[in-house]
């Protein structure tokens, strides 16, 4: 996922930044988004790279995914979670969860064991 | 960069199933809080593994009987060293009781007296008639068991004692 962030105003006497997040494909503008205090005396502000991605991990991801939780569902991609035997048929025109967290980034995959009652 | 990968899955309140699949030369790491497993089943290659800074390693080898107690490692952090390249299956526990046995099913018939699972992890053995393929598994009841290995069939009981 691409994100942006846009800093509305540094503080220098507090060292914190008032700073808004957001994806890059967002449909809403980053202007449209709340902002969030932010103290940089905890980011790495060594270089330009550093400050972006300390920045990103210490608050920009987790307020992303909250927004992006808080964000409505359209009637029409209101889902449902599958489980169990695979039918293939049964699925079209179904709206299906798909959670990308089966995949992490340490190399965690789902293994597919199958129940089966005798 | 070797590959390593990890599988999940969780079967029951009280067990889940993982794998690997590890390059030859891989190292794995994984911490105490999500070390479970109790039983590794060996489809091929081997590892050394220990728990961390332990220093005194143990080789988990799929030539010298494939079902391996680990319940020595449980909730330890332990480290792998993949000397082949190597799949492994593992049982996991998940209510933080290790009080299971486990056995490469050989018989024809079982009677179950306490909560059991059956694993299928190769063939196309049969359980009371019906057809397994690898990585089904059954949550047994009490009773009487008719089992088919057939010519292949790799079936792997788990009871909790």
């Amino acid at each position: 996922m691409r994100t942006i962030f846009k800093i509305g105003r540094y503080n220098e006497n507090t060292n914190s930044i008032s700073v808004k997040f957001c994806r890059l494909h967002s449909t809403k503008s980053i202007d449209d988004y709340s902002s969030k205090l932010v103290s940089c005396d905890d980011l790495n502000v060594s270089s330009c790279e550093s400050f972006v991605k300390s920045l990103m991990e210490k608050s920009g991801s987790r307020r992303i995914t909250s927004e992006e939780e808080g964000e409505p569902i359209l009637d029409s991609n209101k889902s449902e979670i599958i489980t169990g035997n695979l039918n293939i048929n049964d699925l079209v025109g179904k709206v299906i969860e798909a959670n990308v967290e089966v995949i992490d980034p340490r190399n965690r995959f789902m293994l597919s064991m199958r129940k089966v009652e005798l | 960069m070797k590959n390593f990968k990890r599988y999940l899955c969780k079967c029951d309140d009280a067990w889940m199933a993982c794998a690997y699949e590890a390059e030859k030369g891989c190292i794995g790491v994984e911490y105490g809080s999500e070390r479970k497993q109790i039983f590794h089943y060996v489809f091929k290659g081997s590892a050394k593994v220990s728990k961390l800074f332990d220093g005194n390693p143990k080789i988990i080898d799929g030539s010298k009987g494939k079902l391996i107690d680990c319940k020595d490692l449980y909730g330890f952090d332990t480290v792998f060293e993949f000397l082949e390249d190597t799949e492994m299956w593992g049982f996991n526990v998940l209510d933080g009781n290790t009080n299971w046995d486990a056995k490469i099913v050989t018989e024809s018939k079982l009677t179950i007296t306490g909560k059991s699972a059956l694993v299928c992890l190769g063939g196309t053995p049969t359980v009371n008639g019906k057809e397994l393929v690898k990585h089904d598994y059954v949550d047994l009841s009490n009773g009487d068991y008719t089992i088919d290995l057939k010519t292949n069939g790799i079936l792997l009981l788990f009871t909790k004692t």
